[in-house]
């Protein structure tokens, strides 16, 4: 046996021990589930089953080129959303991006110092997208 | 007619004689062809926006979600390929596009647990749980749900915001309870206006919660309803689960996802997001002269008809002499698809396309065609969509700062050789 082959089993093993002290621990003591979506709770009525659901999000792939002038935008706007959100933005000029600012920072309450605007705008202008194609 | 063009005899339906799948095989199906990948594995998929920079991710591992075009992790926007939406009228559950607009969404719901509050400008303000909303009178409805600024990306001028392609779009059989008959459990006091709508996705600190309002006349048309169904399984976390405001003819922004709260208003909702946000030109088909502003805005509000090539992408390659297979989906936006018309000399004569199955005013409707055989050279491909209150489409686009509302005329380049 390879120690790939031992690998997968153990962990195929792992997976049915674990499968099944959960299936235990649920018959024996149905209160100790997990409070939030409980596996197994579902309502039902009218022919209709709905049940508890709860995912996980894929971690986040993209990221801004790796340049010192960047900093501020990872500083200042990835907080809030990811970086394809500027990345996949045409070329909007120095105006748009000020007017994008003052929403972020007025609507969405997003904590940007104005006195990083510049420093933002010139990073945010200099972005690969930003530049090509104008 | 809208336009002019002199109607001409329809173009054949496929006849048994013709090879569907070999006709498929000679389209060239280009950047639009998305292959299967696995989860952890990317392709690249050209939306064919203007400018270029139109290169996205197709990505599986999303959570109850098959491969989609990746517009932004977080807040999620995930597009529709378009062979998710070809052939078939009613797009799956696992390839229906995503879009939130704050990062805090809900990722787990107890279905015990939850409720949904309605209150306001009532006389009983209600906690309704999802049992107890399975025991009421349900409605179905098929009907598109499309983002307001689906094919944002092809405005020209270009404009900020989620660059979407044409698959901000997507169409389901909703099951659930009129909210009308949730109003009248609880009794709509006397002056209400509005009816407000919000869900568990939570926004930063300070920032308005994202709600959106109906006039208290349309939230009350028996058609509005709170679904908890979408093509007969529960909705997709992404989608709202457990429960989701459908709002039928009407763009995706009033679909409020994880619905878990209804307020009805004696005044009219002033909050950011009717106030201020998703507003589009008071003018015929949202359009302004590009750079406009100060101009009168209201709310966006009806959707308008479209038509679109869901085989076919632009640049594709046919066999010369030799009859080719076409078929995409069409809306009408609040009334039904009256009809779809093809053209292949740039909109001077038009050819009627056979149409599938109705589901409804509401719902895609299918058109295919068959184009006879072209000899070599270079075409080009319009389809159009009128609906049955004649309100048709044009081929200059509108234009508005949003980016809302697009409805062109969608064609397709095509070189027979």
């Amino acid at each position: 046996m390879t120690g790939r082959t031992i690998a997968l089993s153990a962990l195929a093993l792992f997976a049915v021990l674990v499968a099944a002290w959960l299936a235990l621990i649920h018959r024996v003591d149905p209160v100790a589930a997990p409070p939030i979506a409980a596996l197994g709770s579902a309502v039902s009525g009218g022919g209709v089953t709905l049940a508890s659901d709860s995912i996980t999000l894929p971690d986040e792939t993209a990221a801004l080129p790796d340049t010192p002038g960047n900093v501020v935008i990872t500083a200042n706007c990835t907080a809030c959303h990811s970086p394809e959100m500027i990345l996949t933005q045409p070329p909007l000029g120095a105006e748009k991006w000020q007017a994008t600012i003052d929403k972020m920072r007025g609507v969405y309450k997003a904590p940007i110092a104005p006195a990083s605007d510049k420093a933002l705008i010139a990073a945010l202008t200099a972005l690969p997208n930003q530049t090509a194609a104008k | 007619m809208a336009e002019p063009g002199r109607d001409r005899p329809a173009w054949g339906a496929p006849g048994p004689a013709w090879d569907r799948r070999r006709a498929l095989g000679l389209i060239g199906l280009g950047g639009a062809g998305v292959v299967t990948v696995p989860a952890w594995s990317q392709a690249l998929v050209k939306l064919g926006l203007p400018g270029g920079n139109d290169a996205r991710p197709t990505v599986g591992g999303y959570p109850g979600k098959g491969d989609m075009i990746l517009q932004r992790a977080r807040a999620p926007l995930l597009e529709t390929p378009m062979d998710a939406l070809d052939g078939q009228v009613f797009t799956p559950n696992d390839r229906f596009f995503v879009r939130w607009h704050y990062s805090d969404i809900p990722t787990s719901v107890d279905v015990r647990s939850f409720g949904l509050t309605i209150g306001g400008a009532v006389r009983t303000r209600l906690n309704i749980s999802l049992a107890q909303l399975l025991t009421m009178p349900r409605v179905e409805i098929a009907a598109i749900n499309q983002c307001s600024g689906n094919s944002r990306g092809f405005f020209l001028p270009r404009v900020p915001g989620a660059q979407w392609g044409n698959g901000a779009i997507g169409n389901a059989r909703w099951v659930g309870v009129s909210l009308r008959h949730l109003l009248d459990l609880a009794g709509v006091a006397p002056g209400a206006v509005a009816v407000r709508a919000g869900g568990l996705d939570r926004p930063p600190p300070g920032a308005a919660p994202f709600e959106k309002s109906l006039a208290i006349d349309h939230a009350r048309d028996g058609e509005v309803m709170v679904a908890f169904q979408m093509n007969g399984a529960q909705l997709p976390l992404l989608n709202g689960f457990p429960l989701r405001l459908i709002v039928p003819g009407w763009y995706s922004t009033y679909w409020v996802k994880a619905l878990d709260r209804i307020e009805v208003l004696d005044a009219p909702d002033a909050g950011y997001w009717m106030d201020k946000a998703y507003r589009i030109p008071d003018t015929p088909g949202a359009n302004v002269v590009p750079g406009a502003k100060d101009f009168p805005t209201v709310p966006i509000n009806r959707m308008v008809p479209r038509a679109f090539f869901t085989n076919i992408a632009d640049g594709a390659k046919v066999v010369a002499r030799s009859p080719f297979y076409i078929r995409g989906l069409a809306m009408g936006g609040t009334s039904s698809v009256a009809r779809v018309d093809l053209s292949m000399d740039h909109g001077r004569s038009w050819h009627a396309a056979p149409l599938g199955p109705d589901y409804g005013k509401y719902a895609f409707r299918l058109w295919e065609a068959t184009v006879p055989a072209q000899p070599p050279g270079q075409y080009s491909i319009l389809v159009r969509c009128t609906n049955a209150a004649g309100q048709t489409q044009v081929r200059q686009p509108n234009w508005n700062p949003g980016g809302f509302m697009r409805n062109a005329i969608e064609s397709v380049a095509v070189t027979a050789a």
